[in-house]
């Protein structure tokens, strides 16, 4: 009897085990519209499109950036150098204002390849919400005022009791914005309200303020420069960031596929969208939101003291441009077409090089351009728009991509 | 069907025919049942029993019955759970009203991961398709609460790695009875609840209404509404056919509840919880939550000699419409609000957060408010048997529980969002159009079994269960164009447990159990995603000599594969809403201790004392990178969020024969708020935290009686969580006077 009792209760037992060794199962059919395709069907070599992107467009942008910024920090320097030696008779104005011209030209060569690369946000320019690319360009944060106050500050040397350090400062008081307000602000006049002056501003001279300005100008010309070098460093280092995209689907790869990486790419194309059409034109023109209410608002233009806006729309197309085309390398167009929409590819390219001739014909600011003639800029937004609805839906679902999460409150 | 399913399937029903079969063939009867068949029905609606004497179940199991409850009549299940071992709660609001519970390490995230029952039914507004228990059942109209864990979940589905909760509403007198119980207190706080009900020869009725308001703690900058209002009714119609030896009723349950809470997601920043922790900034103004429920369950009961049979049908109706903040329109600037309370010095984050508060109007289409009105309708329906017999069979005794369900639910959503400026301190509507955001349809059709076998060897009782899942599952996008945007799934599984009860003496034995618990995924969810699977193992004594209880218990939880979603109420909108994701392989083990002692004073007086002590502690068994915002980076040997480490409560009391005064004080140790590395609250913990509450009644005789209670005594706050968006507080010092008549 026990062994009769012994003998079941080891086939229960036993039993509980295998069930449980092999107890499920699940089996699923699903719609077409389910879980959209994550990748296209053809041989096109992803691969060699991304290590063609980042090798011959993206890593050149940035290097071609820093360079830009190591001149910008030389000529900017030397403008200083040129305010101090012209208040001690040292140079006639002429030499000056040459000085103050050179430095100011270099500041639009270094903005017109960082807008380029602002289409190129990826990797360590997104880290920590973009806490590097911030602080190489704040915008749309931008704070003139705060940067009236950090002239002061690094004129003094101290702030908050602290010795200066303008890497600990926010992003908007340094980088290519502050240049921008720093480099071409017609007035001396600090631009805080009445009632918030930066300390002992208006106790200096007029040359006094010229020359901090242009002293703290200088610092932030080298802080930009620093920053390009760490951005080209997290970049093309070994395990940086450009490598982590060529060895997409490999092992260990931050890029499970290749195709992931693909679409990190176009995530960052995105930026026409958000930033260049709705941002720098919709914004300014009224179509959204501004500080105007929503009128053609002049004072919402981007880089308003040098009235660049119109230079880094157009840089913002070319770079758009040179990741779709490929700049005669490998890039989106030829994956479109090798997936067979030849069409979005032959339209995609169209629009934007009507895009591109369209921003070039203007001969007068985007600020005068929306005092004077609205109409045509919202035109330029329309023309924008084309190459931004294509992204939206053609472009992204013949390549199986998907849209960024940021787009989700998309304006349109 | 997969072959192992059919093949088991048919083995369980030859099974059942044996066991259908020895049941009446059974030659030893049980003793006359004497008690009434509405008794017996209570007794299975409340599954553990009430006996004083030592429990002889394997597994944990905690009861907190009618007299435990009414000591500090608690309308909040938080503050009635921190009374049972091994619960790990995530407080919200403050009034408990929308929980999240957790057993032995789960996330307790809307309660999502235990089962959730009233009266033994299925109570989650769709347990399969969309477990998030955004209804929970009204606390203060239960008249017992139970907790399983280990083995003795296993029959209760589908969520079965964690543990079971079951409520118990109160049932139809077998006489005359009826009570008012009304109740004042600070933040507007109010209570009125009556029920009455009778049994006239085999007919019985009960009706119970309550309401409870608050005008709520919280303070809204500028003003405004942040309390809520809860309605309950519930109608209960019993007949009792019971004929001979023959045991039969059946019962009638309706039931309505509504609430209208101004409740948010929205929280503050840790500078501003630190100046004021019951804040509520500006831009929270509009949230509202809109719910009804109705609930129909119609039960019958038999009994024979040896064996009853519980069925139920039941049918429960849920919609909620829940408009709130979800962050900022965002676009050329992106921040969440998560991010911006969490580092509102940034600079970004602080033009945001002035906008939050109203410090700034809205300028910048990025900057316009986002309210979001989550309109979800569910239903949840299905019919249940439950067995209960001895026999038997082999040479063995056999004690029998076997039971089956179909259920079906449903969840529908509507989400739509709009956008608002912020002008002076207010919400305007920019005056754009309402978009539709997520507009679909998940429902899942469950088939589950359960057979539980307890064999008596000498001083061993061992229990053998088994528990099988079949579900279809189906996900459609009901938005325009999206008809091919649909899954369907099949699923099967089948859960074995073990557990035994060795007896030492009359008042002392041991336990142990090793049960497998899953957790479905849900319709919509990636069939590549797997399913959330455990082998938890338990060993454990019980003592009773009927005035000290003692239970220790440890337990380890072998989770193969940690699953986590993503919704409003944990991530915000920080990541795909519903979005499943793996965790791999996570230990979570501990300790559940707890005791209970009657003194008994010279002067007469009693002074009932008890003691709950919860270790737990886990681990993630793998390195990995997740975009769940809860976890980010994680190493192996990194611990689970929402986990304290300790937790205590202590209970004491002292009862005269016309009064009775208790004192509960509970520790809750600190929380992580987030496991890993690189995501927005890495490193971040809740406080730990000590609370007191206190109450006191006097019996007025047949005037009834009066009673006084503070929660909170110390009227300390803390953060309790900083999720979804910011540091939410603990409720504040309450204090609450009633009164209370029975007839």
């Amino acid at each position: 009897m026990f062994q009769s009792k012994k003998k079941l209760l080891t086939i229960i037992i036993t039993s509980c085990l295998a069930l449980s060794a092999c107890n499920q199962e699940t089996s699923s059919s699903a719609g077409e519209g389910y879980d959209k395709k994550k990748d296209t069907e053809t041989e096109f070599n992803q691969l060699a499109m991304i290590t063609a992107l980042t090798d011959n467009i993206i890593t050149p942008t940035f290097e071609s950036f820093l360079s830009q910024a190591q001149q910008q920090a030389v000529l900017v320097t030397d403008y200083c150098n040129a305010e101090i030696a012209f208040d001690s008779q040292e140079i006639d104005q002429q030499a000056l204002s040459t000085a103050q011209a050179a430095a100011q030209t270099q500041w639009r060569a270094t903005m017109d390849v960082w807008q380029q690369a602002e289409l190129m946000l990826l990797g360590p320019l997104l880290d920590d919400d973009g806490a590097l690319r911030n602080k190489i360009y704040s915008w749309p944060t931008v704070n003139s005022c705060g940067v009236d106050y950090d002239v002061v500050y690094f004129l003094e040397g101290t702030v908050n009791g602290a010795p200066y350090d303008i890497t600990l400062r926010t992003p908007s008081r340094k980088g290519l914005a502050a240049l921008d307000y720093l480099l071409f602000s017609p007035s001396l006049e600090h631009s805080c309200d009445a009632g918030a002056a930066p300390p002992v501003w208006d106790s200096l001279t007029p040359t006094q303020q010229k020359i901090a300005r242009c002293s703290f100008a200088s610092e932030v010309a080298k802080d930009i420069n620093n920053n390009a070098n760490t951005l080209l460093d997290v970049w093309s280092a070994a395990d940086g960031y450009a490598n982590k995209l060529k060895q997409a689907g490999s092992t260990d790869s931050e890029f499970e596929t290749e195709h992931d990486a693909v679409n990190r790419i176009s995530d960052a194309l995105f930026y026409l969208d958000s930033s260049t059409k709705d941002g720098k034109l919709a914004e300014p023109l009224g179509l959204v939101a501004n500080e105007c209410g929503t009128q053609a608002c002049p004072e919402a233009v981007e880089s308003k003291y040098s009235a660049h806006s119109f230079a880094n729309i157009l840089n913002n197309l070319i770079g758009f441009e040179k990741l779709l085309t490929g700049n005669e390398g490998l890039g989106f167009v030829e994956y479109l077409i090798d997936v067979g929409d030849e069409e979005t590819a032959n339209t995609m390219t169209a629009d934007v090089t009507n895009a591109i001739a369209d921003i070039s014909a203007y001969e007068q600011s985007l600020a005068e351009a929306l005092t004077t003639n609205p109409e045509q800029v919202e035109q330029t937004h329309a023309e924008v728009k084309k190459v931004t609805d294509k992204l939206k839906i053609d472009f992204i679902n013949s390549l199986a991509l998907e849209l960024p999460k940021t787009s989700a409150g998309d304006n349109d | 069907m997969s072959n192992i399913f059919k093949i088991n399937k048919l083995a369980l029903a030859i099974l059942s025919l044996t066991i259908t079969h020895a049941v009446y063939a059974a030659e030893k009867s049980l003793e006359q049942q004497v008690e009434s068949a509405s008794s017996q029905l209570t007794e299975r609606l409340q599954i553990i029993g009430h006996s004083d004497k030592l429990r002889k179940e394997a597994g944990s199991a905690t009861l907190i019955g009618e007299v435990e409850l009414a000591k500090f009549k608690f309308d909040d299940i938080n503050r009635v759970l921190y009374n049972v071992p091994g619960v790990n709660i995530r407080e919200e609001d403050g009034y408990g009203l929308r929980p999240n519970i957790g057993f032995r390490g789960v996330t307790p995230e809307r309660s999502k991961k235990i089962s959730v029952m009233e009266d033994g039914v299925l109570i989650g507004p769709a347990p399969y398709s969309a477990p998030a228990a955004y209804y929970f059942p009204l606390m203060s109209k239960m008249t017992s609460l139970e907790v399983f864990k280990g083995p003795s979940a296993i029959k209760y589905g589908p969520n079965t790695v964690a543990g079971a909760l079951n409520m118990t509403t109160r049932a139809i007198p077998d006489a005359n009875e009826g009570a008012i119980d009304l109740a004042l207190g600070s933040d507007g706080f109010a209570k009125a609840k009556v029920h009455f009900g009778d049994t006239h020869g085999n007919f019985g009725y009960l009706i119970e209404g309550t309401h409870i308001e608050a005008e709520g703690f919280k303070e809204l900058d500028g003003g405004g509404e942040t309390g809520f209002e809860k309605n309950d009714v519930m109608l209960k119609l019993q007949y009792d056919f019971s004929v001979n030896g023959t045991k039969q009723l059946v019962e009638l349950k309706y039931a309505l509840a509504d609430e209208l809470s101004n409740e948010t997601y929205l929280g503050l920043t840790d500078d501003d919880f630190t100046s004021n922790p019951n804040r509520r900034y500006v831009a929270s103004q509009n949230d509202l939550m809109d719910w009804q429920h109705q609930q129909i369950q119609f039960t019958h009961y038999i009994s024979h000699k040896n064996f009853d049979v519980t069925t139920r049908i039941y049918r429960n109706e849920f919609e909620r419409s829940w408009y709130k903040i979800n962050g900022f329109k965002n676009g050329i600037v992106h921040r969440d609000l998560q991010d911006i309370l969490s580092n509102p010095t940034d600079e970004v984050n602080a033009q945001f957060y002035q906008v939050l508060t109203g410090q700034r109007d809205t300028e910048k289409e990025y900057e316009k408010i986002i309210l979001g009105d989550n309109y979800r309708e569910y239903y949840s329906q299905g019919i249940q048997s439950e067995l209960h017999t001895t026999l038997s069979l082999f040479g063995f005794s056999h004690k029998i529980n076997a039971g089956v369900r179909f259920h079906q639910d449903q969840i529908k959503r509507f989400h739509t969002e709009d956008a608002y400026l912020m002008q002076s301190a207010k919400l305007v509507s920019d005056g754009t159009d309402t978009l539709a955001t997520t507009t679909n349809l998940e429902e899942t059709d469950a088939f589950s079994v359960f057979l539980q076998d307890t064999i008596t060897l000498a001083k061993l009782d061992l229990t053998f269960g088994i528990r099988g899942e079949y579900f279809d599952s189906l996900y459609q996008n009901k938005a325009p164009n999206q008809q091919d945007d649909w899954l369907k799934k099949d699923n099967s599984i089948w859960l074995p447990s073990i557990s035994g009860f060795y007896t030492l003496s009359d008042n002392a034995g041991l336990f142990f159990g090793i049960h497998e618990g899953f957790i479905p995924t849900s319709p919509k969810e990636n069939p590549e995603i797997d399913i959330e699977n455990s082998i938890n193992y338990e060993l454990g004594g019980r003592y009773n000599n009927g005035n000290t209880q003692i239970e220790l218990v440890g337990f380890f939880n072998d989770i193969k594969n940690l699953k986590e979603g993503c919704s409003f109420s944990n991530a915000g909108t920080s990541c795909e809403l519903d979005k499943e994701f793996n965790g791999g392989e996570v230990d979570v083990y501990g300790i559940e201790f707890s005791s209970k002692y009657n003194v008994t004073l010279s002067n007469g007086l009693e002074m009932p004392l008890s003691l709950v002590y919860t270790y737990t502690s886990s681990e993630f068994k793998t390195s990995f990178e997740s975009d769940f915002p809860m976890w980010g980076t994680i190493s192996a040997g990194d611990e689970l969020p929402y986990l304290p480490e300790n937790q205590l409560t202590l209970n004491a009391g002292l009862v005269g024969d016309l009064w009775e005064v208790n004192i509960i004080a509970r520790y809750i140790d600190t929380m992580q708020e987030a496991s890993g590395e690189g995501v927005t609250l890495t490193g971040v913990s809740t406080d730990a935290y000590t609370v007191i509450d206190a109450s006191a009644s006097y019996n007025l005789n047949e005037y009834g009686t009066l009673y006084f209670k503070i929660d909170n005594l110390l009227d300390e706050q803390e953060i309790v969580s900083r999720r979804p968006y910011g540091a939410r507080p603990s409720k504040p010092q309450q204090i609450q006077l009633g009164y209370q008549y029975s007839f």
